[in-house]
């Protein structure tokens, strides 16, 4: 890999967090990976505010949100993002476990990027997560201001 | 433009007027005619005598004077004086009444120093027959001079009677063509006067049939009018200010069961009870006050039995404005009202009941939303961690953990695969039907062709025949015939020469696609059961599936207004059909 910008895991469920993780270290694909664990946090270090107040990096090159998450989901996530004018260029891959049509919907509604349905395979679901791995950190040229480095 | 028939009328009597008048006029001035020249007759006639007279008593006094000298008789003069005052005065009246002639009058002055002289000879003859005797007044009567004075006495008087008897015939003349010309144009008014009134009595006599004609054609529209009122269903009259019925139909009359008679100039006072009768007076009493018609609704008892009206009430009034009557149009709505009010119940519980079906609907979607969610995670985190197990230890492993490990793990996947069957299951059963122009053929071709790797390593014989456009969503029907074929690849899995056959059947309403197979088949008397959910007639370990399939075209093909049906033998093969309707219906 010549060249990997950061991305943004929001994942609530542990297991889903360290299967993720597990497929992006398969690929070597993990090592600019931020995770964090709802939607609130997710907008605080996307906004540099709370605990990443003092965050100085660049943007990450895409996020990937779990839509059902605890205190924010992701769709209000989404929408926040889309909102914000610093933040509204940001690639939106919507990871999800289900293909319920609304979500879907309102996820498109709203200007996500992508939506993957997780699957319950592990070997798709490493494929799925490589594949988006490279397209959106690796192929994508991101938003200015999204720093990539060399791998 | 067409005049009325008073007008007709008063213009023939007014020339028959005129006409009369006329006439009048002409006989009265020819009449004052014939009577102005029936005076001049007697006028004339008067002169003629006058002039006669004169010449009578001159003869008179010649005569006399003769008789005098001959005999000396002074008897045979003795009458001479009376002659000569008559002569005077029929003198002086001939003057007055040839006044208006000059021409008579010029002769009367040639005729009176005639006269003068001739009675001067007269009294000149008895004068000498007196003093010197009778030779010297035969001498004198000798001389001629008594006979020339009397000639031309006789020649002037017959000049003046021929003048007058002339006068008299122009002016008979004359009044005979003005009695001719008033006679004709007495004939003429008095025939054109007989005309006018004759033509006026025919316009008049037109006239009146016209009318009686009219008021035939009146009198059928008002029983045809009747007959539309006693015929309709309403309830039909009108009544005056008091209330007082003045028209009703026969709905009145049955309603209120008595006859037209009976109800004419009663009121509702009369007819029901206080309360009701009140109502019923206040609205008509509002009716009266109302510039326009009012629909209220009255209720009054029929039978007994209170029954309700809806009524269109109006006033009628007068050029004036003032109202005089007020009709109305009443209809029974009692039947309908239940009607309503039954209708109102079972929308109410209608409302009720859809009320709880979309609370039950929404807990129901919450439900599969949640197992979508929920459920699939702890599976892929089974069969992901499982995985990962396997890659860490799995090479160390004997083969008795490697199976336990390879079950789970597959175990885990199908449980996925069901939870995704179910989900789309349901997910057929509420999303929406998109309905678009839907090409089978297409849609089946796409669908040989994205099962290539399933197929590979199989010999099948396609028979696939041209297929019909439908009305439907074709996301659902692929989903359908997805199903269908790929139920037919599997279960010709055993057949060394596998053949599958699509085709269609036309009906008058619907189009009918079928698959068939010559696969292991079913027994038939299991035929209603291969449709419901979960339902298989095969053992997992013969043939894998979900039990979903099936059930899935069922509800897809149902939500296109149509429906499924199969046919089967064991070891013979299989056929599913399904039709969809050929016009778009609701689904």
């Amino acid at each position: 890999m010549s060249h990997f910008s950061r991305v943004l895991i929001a994942e609530d469920n542990a297991n889903d967090a360290e299967l993720t993780m597990a497929a992006l270290a398969e690929h070597h694909l993990a090592n600019e990976v931020v995770l964090v664990r709802d939607g609130a946090e997710a907008l605080n270090y996307l906004q540099r505010r709370g605990s990443f107040a003092g965050r100085t990096d660049s943007q990450p090159a895409v996020v990937l949100l779990d839509i059902k998450m605890p205190k924010v989901d992701g769709i209000e996530v989404l929408r926040q993002m889309k909102a914000d004018p610093n933040l509204c260029m940001i690639p939106v891959v919507m990871l999800t476990s289900s293909r319920e049509e609304r979500d879907i919907i309102e996820g498109y509604r709203l200007g996500v990027n992508a939506f993957v349905v997780k699957p319950v395979g592990f070997q798709e679901f490493i494929e799925a997560v490589k594949t988006l791995g490279l397209f959106w950190a690796v192929l994508n040229e991101p938003p200015p201001g999204s720093l990539r480095r060399a791998a | 433009m067409r005049w009325s028939v008073e007008g007709r009328t008063q213009a023939g009597f007014g020339v028959a007027l005129v006409l009369l008048v006329f006439v009048g006029v002409v006989s009265f001035r020819s009449t004052q005619g014939l009577i102005g020249a029936m005076q001049w007759v007697t006028h004339t006639h008067i002169v003629i005598e006058k002039l006669e007279r004169t010449l009578a008593d001159i003869n008179a006094i010649e005569s006399d004077g003769r008789g005098f000298v001959i005999t000396g008789d002074e008897r045979l003069i003795a009458s001479s004086g009376a002659a000569l005052a008559e002569l005077r005065g029929a003198q002086a009246q001939l003057r007055k009444l040839t006044a208006d002639n000059p021409h008579q009058q010029r002769s009367l002055d040639a005729l009176e120093p005639l006269l003068a002289a001739k009675l001067a000879f007269s009294r000149g003859l008895v004068e000498t027959r007196r003093l010197t005797g009778s030779a010297a007044a035969i001498v004198m009567i000798q001389s001629g001079l008594g006979r020339s004075l009397m000639a031309n006495l006789e020649r002037l008087i017959g000049n003046m009677e021929r003048e007058e008897r002339t006068l008299l015939r122009e002016r008979a003349a004359q009044t005979a063509a003005g009695a001719r010309l008033a006679l004709v144009l007495i004939l003429l008014g008095s025939v054109l006067a007989w005309v006018v009134v004759g033509l006026g009595l025919m316009m008049f006599r037109h006239d009146m049939s016209r009318l009686r004609r009219a008021e035939a054609a009146v009198q059928e529209s008002q029983s045809r009018l009747q007959a539309i009122l006693d015929n309709t269903t309403t309830l039909i009259y009108v009544k005056d200010i008091e209330s007082r019925y003045l028209i009703v139909n026969h709905q009145v009359e049955s309603m209120l069961g008595r006859n037209g008679a009976e109800l004419l100039g009663k009121s509702p006072f009369d007819l029901f009870e206080k309360t009701i009768a009140d109502d019923i007076r206040a609205h008509d009493v509002a009716i009266l006050a109302s510039p326009g018609p009012m629909t209220l609704e009255e209720v009054a008892p029929m039978h007994g039995e209170p029954r309700t009206f809806v009524s269109v009430k109006c006033a009628l009034r007068g050029a004036d404005g003032i109202a005089y009557a007020m009709c109305g149009v009443s209809t029974d709505i009692t039947e309908r009202k239940r009607d309503e009010e039954r209708s109102a119940a079972l929308n109410a519980s209608l409302e009720c009941r859809t009320a709880e079906l979309v609370t039950a609907n929404q807990e129901l979607e919450a439900f599969s939303y949640s197992v979508s969610h929920d459920l699939r995670a702890p599976l892929r985190h089974i069969a992901g961690f499982g995985e990962m197990l396997q890659r860490r230890v799995g090479p160390a492993l004997d083969p008795v953990s490697g199976r336990y490990l390879d079950t789970m793990r597959q175990a885990a996947t199908q449980m996925g695969v069901l939870i995704d069957n179910l989900l789309m299951f349901s997910l057929m059963g509420r999303s929406h039907v998109n309905h678009t122009r839907v090409h089978l053929g297409t849609i089946v071709a796409q669908v040989v062709n994205d099962m290539e790797n399933e197929l590979q390593g199989r010999v099948i014989e396609w028979h696939i025949a041209p297929l019909p456009e439908v009305d439907g969503d074709p996301a659902m029907l692929k989903l359908a015939l997805v199903n269908l074929i790929s139920n037919a690849v599997k279960y010709t899995r055993t057949r060394p020469n596998a053949r599958i056959e699509i085709g269609t059947e036309t009906r008058d309403h619907d189009n009918v696609v079928f698959v068939r197979d010559n696969g292991v088949g079913f027994e038939p008397e299991y035929t209603h059961k291969l449709f419901g959910v979960f339902q298989r007639l095969h053992r997992s370990e013969e043939f894998e599936g979900t039990g979903i399939g099936l059930a899935n075209v069922r509800r897809i093909v149902h939500r296109h207004g149509g429906s499924t049906w199969a046919e089967g033998q064991v070891d013979r093969g299989a056929a599913f059909y399904f039709s969809i309707p050929k016009v778009q219906e609701a689904a």
